[in-house]
């Protein structure tokens, strides 16, 4: 015998199962070599020259591109499902594919093996189910695409769009029609592929319904090409496509000084252009549905992005579904489909919103809106309108700024909470509210006040961080009973458990929690990340990942200045004050060591305030992964995620203290513990 | 570190997955290879072959065990490596087990594909007695030699050669009975 059997070849394509059974007893018996393993072994470094993930990323993009254009052959075979790296050589650290190993991996897929997959076309997209979509998307540029979540029809883009600004990198988004509760049923509506160009904020693309839009000719690869050619000529700030979106992109648009774009495609196929240049737009107070000229409205999906131009950049606004708002600073547009349509707008100059989300209080399908206002001047007097959309009747009703600050009752069972800029993407709804919700997804958790009221917050914001809230001196920590029947009373809430259900099992979710957390608390990281003593607090040490787009603070500001200036940071010596745990020295970036966990947050778009020593440690995990008080930990919440990929609950982690006063407030962070356990 | 805590790292690319799939299965993988590969050298860059491949398929796949996966793809690109370079040596065991397998099933013989095959094979396995079917796995599979196999279910290594006796013996009759032509 000169080679290897086929049939051994084809054993390893059977299924997982048949071989962990097999190999559980052989872990069990552990009579693995021991020489083997014992020394300091080399780990495989997947990262081109910095070890940052977001190079990993674009290691792996690169390679896809040149697998796929360049058509290098393919290094990764597959025994059927299964793939292998044969003539992929790692070693020493490097990546490296010879020019034999490539030519037989080649002829082993003239055997028989399957080629590398190829990226989809969007035609190929539409009418996949969800994780098929998916799978093919994330197949297609690991590290291009560079995030795909999840997206129910009737939620939001998440926070993974602005998640990558800084690398120059593109999200997808895939949204998907929400029909079925099993993700794997439902269909592919859109796809929203984020251009995070330098010193944008972020340019996106959306595609809807594009079940009747693809032409079978525009790929991914063409479609980004296109926007990116226009992109740098236009700026464009969003462009919407709804049917027949490979229409798109006519040439009329060159010359024009577009701030921003909308395609609009009818129902029968009709393309109606608006383009709205900044005037224009600066000057909208008010769209209403028949300023849109279809009478299929339901079919046009209007969007809401930042606008690239920092000083209108404050309305960055991330609502609870397609309908999406905001743009320019200084007006919105805040839609749903059909009879449940609601518009909100703003005037300008006057009042900047920042939060607008829904609530489908009674589980009905009408949707009723809270909100909250910006920072932006609100002595102005009568300046934000709030149009009330319940059983297609529309209620006007208008704020000022006298109601910031406190609930207005808006209709029976719904008040609003108009916070400040102190309560960035908060609501305040009542307890009662809170209650009535029967198709809750995104709400979370909520804290009782004295005066019934819940707070609440988004699960799936990219500014986790602004959630924070942190103890004061007269906090005291709740005990566990405390805590069981607040998180008692939110999960009921939440329909998550009925009300008035002993407490033994949330109890034994948190004793879980606290078992899993020294778990967690174990890791160490490869680089020395870790916890930091007290008396390294202010030790500068290299940032993890090095930035590529600036190389100094100033450069920095620039960039992301339209961020903070939502955080009234609106002067960069206001931003280096805030940063002071940053530092540039010839062109490398240094961090104080309390930060050396969040600052891989130049993925992030926003960096969390430091919390004071003692209280955080550092998690595993790529979110928000610190909160205040982590050893006295005392629940856990869960709510539906769309954040994470098969992933049906989120377990939420909060921490809940209280003052003197008996007021009760949340320190919050998010783990997908859902791995780990359910509460379902 | 649970293997869906790690799939997830995968997914999200955080290089901890790294990491932590060498911390939790370097050892594994090496013996898988090493069975194979009969080197340590070899095998070291088979697993980091192996956990770059991970890298690469995890997304879209999201197995639902990582050691089985992973340690399917060592076993794939150990063969593969053997197969390309014929330079290597092999182990008097692994030889015998691979000679051992193409009496069962000839290479000129094979008029499936490997998926079909594998199938095939896997159907049969899973109507066999458990133990039998993870000697089977283990022995063709993973490529442990009789005597360690026999260790690890304390019997003999007689008894070992009986069972895989009588399951090749069976595993020919079932590959004729489906067609497969012998």
């Amino acid at each position: 015998m000169s080679g290897i059997p086929e049939i051994f070849r084809a054993l390893g394509n059977m299924s997982d199962d048949i071989y962990e059974e097999a190999l559980n007893d052989l872990e069990k018996g552990a009579k693995h070599n021991e020489e083997l393993y014992a020394d300091n072994f080399t780990t495989v470094d997947i990262t081109p020259k910095n070890k940052a993930p977001l190079f990993i990323k674009a290691a792996c993009a690169a390679a896809a591109i040149i697998a796929v254009f360049v058509a290098v052959p393919v290094i990764i075979s597959h025994f059927g499902n299964i793939p292998t790296t044969s003539g992929t050589s790692v070693s020493s650290g490097t990546v490296s594919s010879t020019e034999e190993n490539s030519s037989t991996a080649s002829s082993d897929n003239s055997s028989g093996q399957e080629p590398e997959k190829l990226p989809p076309t969007l035609d190929e997209v539409v009418g996949m189910s969800g994780e098929d979509a998916l799978s093919a998307l994330s197949a297609f540029r690991i590290g291009d695409i560079c995030g795909i979540w999840k997206l129910d029809g009737a939620k939001q883009l998440s926070g993974g769009c602005g998640f990558w600004w800084l690398c120059g990198a593109k999200a997808v988004t895939v949204g998907i029609d929400n029909t079925s509760e099993n993700f794997s049923d439902n269909k592919i509506t859109y796809v929203s592929i984020t251009n995070a160009a330098a010193g944008k904020n972020s340019d996106a693309l959306f595609i809807d319904n594009l079940s009747k839009a693809a032409d079978g000719s525009l790929t991914f690869g063409q479609l980004k090409d296109q926007i990116d050619e226009l992109d740098k000529e236009h700026r464009i700030t969003a462009i919407l496509l709804t049917e027949n979106g490979a229409e798109m992109l006519d040439d009329e648009l060159h010359g024009k000084s577009v701030r921003t774009l909308e395609i609009h495609f009818k129902q029968n196929g009709r393309l109606i252009l608006n383009i709205l240049p900044k005037e224009k737009y600066c000057d909208l107070n008010a769209f209403d549905k028949n300023d849109f000229p279809s009478d299929d409205a339901e079919k046009t999906v209007y969007y809401g992005r930042y606008s690239p131009d920092p000083q209108h950049a404050d309305t960055e606004i991330f609502c609870g579904s397609r309908f999406i708002i905001g743009h320019g600073g200084h007006s919105f547009i805040c839609e749903t489909n059909g009879d449940d349509k609601m518009i909100l707008c703003g005037e300008k100059n006057k009042i900047s919103v920042k939060n607008v989300g829904y609530i489908d209080i009674d589980g009905d399908g009408e949707y009723e809106v809270i909100i909250s206002t910006g920072k932006d001047d609100p002595d102005s007097g009568d300046n934000l309108q709030i149009y009330l959309y319940k059983n297609s009747e529309r209620t006007l009703y208008r704020l000022s700024s006298s109601d910031v600050g406190r609930s207005v009752l808006l209709t029976d069972g719904l008040s609003i909470y108009v916070s400040d800029s102190s309560l960035q993407r908060s609501h305040k709804l009542t307890a009662d509210m809170f209650r009535s919700e029967t198709k809750i997804e995104d709400i979370y958790v909520g804290i009782f006040k004295k005066e019934e009221t819940l707070q609440t917050a988004k699960s799936d914001d990219r500014f986790l961080s602004a959630y924070y809230v942190y103890p004061n001196e007269t906090d005291r920590m709740l005990s566990d009973d405390e805590v069981a029947l607040l998180l008692q009373n939110a999960a009921a809430g939440c329909d998550r458990i009925n009300a008035g259900e002993d407490l033994t099992k949330t109890k034994e979710l948190f004793k879980k929690f606290k078992e899993l957390e020294d778990e967690f608390i174990k890791i160490t990281y490869p680089e020395g990340i870790g916890d930091v003593s007290e008396n390294e607090l202010d030790d500068w040490v290299i940032a993890r990942e090095q930035p590529t787009l600036f190389k100094s603070m100033e450069e920095l500001y620039e960039l992301e200045k339209s961020i903070y200036t939502c955080y009234d940071m609106d002067s960069y010596e206001k931003f280096a004050k805030k940063f002071d745990f940053l530092k540039f020295e010839n062109g490398t970036l240094y961090i104080k060591k309390k930060m050396c966990r969040y600052i891989s947050a130049f993925e992030s778009t926003s960096f969390a305030p430091m919390i004071p020593y003692g209280n955080y440690k550092w998690y595993p995990d790529t979110e928000v992964i610190y909160f205040p008080g982590i050893t006295d930990m005392k629940a856990i919440f869960v709510m539906q995620t769309s954040r994470y990929l098969s992933t049906k609950y989120y377990i939420g982690i909060i921490n809940i203290v209280s003052d003197d006063n008996g007021n009760c407030r949340i320190e919050r962070s998010e783990l997908d513990f859902s791995q780990t356990f359910a509460y379902s | 570190m649970d293997d869906g805590q790690i799939v997830r790292l995968y997914t999200e690319r955080s290089e901890n997955a790294i990491d932590e799939t060498y911390k939790k299965y370097r050892s594994l993988c090496m013996t898988v290879a090493n069975n194979i590969l009969d080197s340590r050298e070899d095998s070291e860059e088979c697993v980091n072959d192996a956990v770059l491949a991970v890298w690469n398929t995890i997304p879209p796949k999201r197995p639902d065990s990582l050691k089985a996966y992973i340690c399917k793809v060592v076993r794939n690109i150990a063969a593969a490596k053997l197969r390309y370079n014929k330079r290597l040596k092999r182990s008097d065991e692994f030889t015998v087990s691979l000679s051992e397998l193409e009496e069962v099933l000839p290479d000129h013989r094979v008029n499936r594909s490997d998926s079909d095959i594998a199938a095939v094979i896997e159907t049969f396995l899973r109507k066999q007695r458990p133990l039998t079917r993870k000697i089977f796995v283990q022995k063709y599979c993973l490529c442990y030699t009789q005597k360690e196999i026999a260790e690890l279910y304390s019997i003999s290594i007689g008894k070992v050669n009986s069972i895989l006796s009588r399951v090749r013996k069976k595993l020919r009759e079932h590959l004729i009975k489906e067609g497969i032509e012998i």
